[in-house]
């Protein structure tokens, strides 16, 4: 209770940019409670629906809709963890000042996540009465359905309310776990280590039971066991995107024959993590866009027309996946106003010693070409590779599109996480105004 | 000659007159030190003279041309070409190595990656820093941090170097090294030192001290 009491004192006296983080956060909390909430609506519907309204519609269809909402908090997630980690130096210093007047390491960190988890609470509750008010006038004046037909059913949403809060105080107490705080009041940030290679035995374990089922090799426990590995697979090619882009700026970074591509790839190489994090979700994106090429092929091969019921559900998933991609790529845009915030004075000290506002610009595009391209190319390559299908289409031709939706998926990733850094141009000059040179 | 000259200048920040009517003149060669309490706006002048800031009032010239009305594109391109800055706390960049610190204004001038770094090592070891070369900013101790800042700064052979505050983070002894050293290689380069401090022993290095006080020029100790 008393530290619930210091949290909220410190609430009220944080600085402009943690009360920016704060209402990132609630936004992150309410699109996740929405998404979640759609998932549990969808599976609560019965009967059969007007097939304009495409895979809610028809009964079969309805979990694989609900799981592919459920999935839409993935980027989400991605978000959230981003933005609790905004104005971290702010924070930190604020939580080193608390150790002065007796709180212990933990009372800190326990005190850094209440902060996430109390934003939150306030975004999933704001979120769930704004869905609930909106779904009962769309199915009451849009769709003339009855209002007594089933909603949000109160279990499910209240377990998806406290998924949501609990996934936040998680995210808030990882977020302290590299700072140190001594009761000296200094803080410091422990060693930003490299991603470890050993992740990468998650995707190559996953790859076994597929491996050996192309080779021909009995696979026992079938299908489970292929798509266990699948999972497997998909789990561990996120988890190792932060050493792909840390592998990828540390080859830039040796061959960079310009001051830009430098500082580009050596900011990434030290800290590649949060892009790894977020490059992660859009190349998971990007991969299922990918993927998704051969079933939209498949049934056009098969159908030579496209009744409503597909038309739908098509550009319900091209929808869902640009909305993960925005998602997305609003939490790099998040990430690069804290490396903003964090490098603001030796931007500045740049800028004054000559450096012009483009190259500064550069810097920062190049940042998210160098980033962005390996994890959407292989992510791009595993969606259409994976899903290789020529030999199931009567006519061929057919396999041009999932390759040419392949080239556009990771095309649109690269531009989502370049198109970040353009959003970020005016944040970069109050970064680097003269004012920051007196700061320290 | 008057390399440098500020006349009447003034500068502003919401309610607080941080410069009022300031005048200087520096000469070719010269090392000026800009001294004063805290807050009496002597780094606000040297921003204004180097061309990081832009006074409200006034007039700042440099090497007989008017600096102050350019735009900010041909403002970089003098401060990128003409002065070196060196500022308290280092400010190098933390994930690049001490020597492609030094480098990076060179490569910023479009010159190759090995040339640069062979002349941001000449320089390193000018400065007594190539010991530390391959380690990055967060490795290096106040006085190597200031070094290498130096070198970066020096290594466009600039016209001018300000300092701002370049050994207020340093205890006496590494601050009077840090000093002699870029004291000397501007020397050597023929370049015109201006430095702001509050340190009286700092400021007899110099040949010339400005007194500032309250955002006016209180007076001159030769």
């Amino acid at each position: 209770m008393t530290l619930l009491r210091v949290a909220g004192m410190l609430g009220r006296g944080g600085s402009r940019a943690e009360r920016a983080r704060a209402r990132l956060v609630a936004v992150g909390a309410a699109l996740a409670t929405w998404f979640l909430f759609g998932a549990a609506n969808v599976l609560a519907l019965h009967g059969q629906l007007d097939d304009r309204l495409g895979p809610i519609a028809n009964r079969g269809t309805r979990p694989g809709t609900a799981f592919a909402f459920g999935l839409m908090i993935l980027p989400i997630a991605a978000f959230l963890h981003q933005t609790g980690r905004l104005a971290s130096a702010d924070r930190e210093r604020r939580l080193a000042a608390l150790r002065l007047t007796g709180a212990t390491p933990a009372q800190v960190r326990l005190l850094g996540a209440l902060e996430t988890t109390r934003s939150a609470a306030l975004g999933t509750v704001c979120g769930a009465i704004a869905y609930v008010l909106l779904e009962w006038s769309i199915r009451g004046l849009l769709l003339h359905l009855p209002t007594t037909a089933a909603g949000v059913p109160p279990a499910l949403g209240l377990a998806a309310m406290a998924l949501v809060i609990a996934v936040a105080a998680v995210s808030g107490l990882l977020a302290g776990r590299h700072v140190v705080t001594s009761p000296l009041g200094v803080t410091r940030r422990a060693t930003r280590r490299r991603p470890g290679r050993r992740v990468l035995l998650v995707p190559v374990l996953g790859c076994v039971p597929m491996v050996a089922r192309f080779a021909g090799l009995p696979v026992p426990y079938r299908p489970y066991s292929l798509l266990l590995g699948a999972g497997l697979f998909a789990v561990g090619m996120m988890l190792s995107t932060s050493l792909l882009v840390w592998a990828s700026a540390r080859v830039a970074g040796r061959r960079a024959r310009s001051a830009e591509t430098l500082l580009a790839a050596r900011a990434l190489e030290t800290d590649a993590r949060p892009w790894g994090r977020t490059m992660s979700v859009l190349g998971l994106a990007v991969a299922i866009g990918s993927g998704t090429g051969w079933i939209e092929a498949g049934i056009m091969d098969d159908r030579h027309t496209l009744d409503p019921f597909w038309l739908t559900s098509f550009t319900l998933v091209d929808l869902a996946l640009l909305v993960a991609m925005a998602v997305t790529a609003a939490a790099l845009l998040v990430h690069q106003a804290e490396y903003l915030m964090e490098h603001g004075p030796v931007l500045a000290t740049l800028r004054a010693t000559g450096v012009a506002d483009g190259e500064l610009r550069r810097v920062l595009l190049r940042q998210g070409i160098i980033a962005a391209v390996l994890p959407c190319s292989v992510a791009a390559l595993i969606g259409l590779l994976g899903l290789t299908d020529t030999g199931g289409l009567h006519n061929e031709t057919w396999a041009w599109w999932p390759v040419t939706n392949a080239v556009l998926m990771a095309a649109l990733g690269v531009l989502a996480a370049t198109l970040t850094t353009k959003a970020s141009q005016r944040r970069l000059q109050r970064a680097v105004s003269p004012g920051r040179l007196r700061t320290e | 000659m008057t390399l440098l000259e500020a006349r009447r200048i003034e500068k502003t920040f919401g309610r607080t007159h941080a410069l009022r009517g300031v005048s200087v003149a520096i000469e070719s060669g010269e090392v000026v030190a800009i001294t004063g309490p805290s807050g009496s706006g002597k780094s606000t002048l040297l921003h204004c003279l180097s061309g990081i800031m832009c006074p409200e009032a006034g007039e700042v010239h440099y090497d007989g041309r008017r600096i102050d009305t350019l735009d900010e594109a041909a403002r970089t391109r003098l401060r990128r070409d003409a002065f070196g800055i060196v500022f308290q706390f280092g400010r190098l960049v933390p994930e690049l190595t001490a020597v492609e610190n030094v480098a990076l204004p060179l490569l910023f001038n479009g010159d190759g990656r090995e040339k640069s770094a062979t002349v941001a090592r000449d320089w390193l070891e000018r400065m007594d820093a190539l010991d530390v070369a391959d380690a990055r900013p967060g490795e290096l101790s106040g006085g190597q941090l200031q070094r290498v800042a130096m070198a970066r700064a020096l290594v466009t052979g600039p016209k001018v170097v300000f300092a701002d505050e370049p050994t207020g983070a340093l205890d006496s002894l590494a601050g009077e090294k840090v000093l002699g050293l870029l004291l000397e290689a501007a020397r050597v380069n023929g370049s015109t030192v201006v430095l702001v401090t509050h340190d009286n022993q700092v400021a007899a290095h110099a040949d010339r001290e400005i007194v500032v006080r309250d955002g006016a020029a209180a007076g001159v100790v030769a």
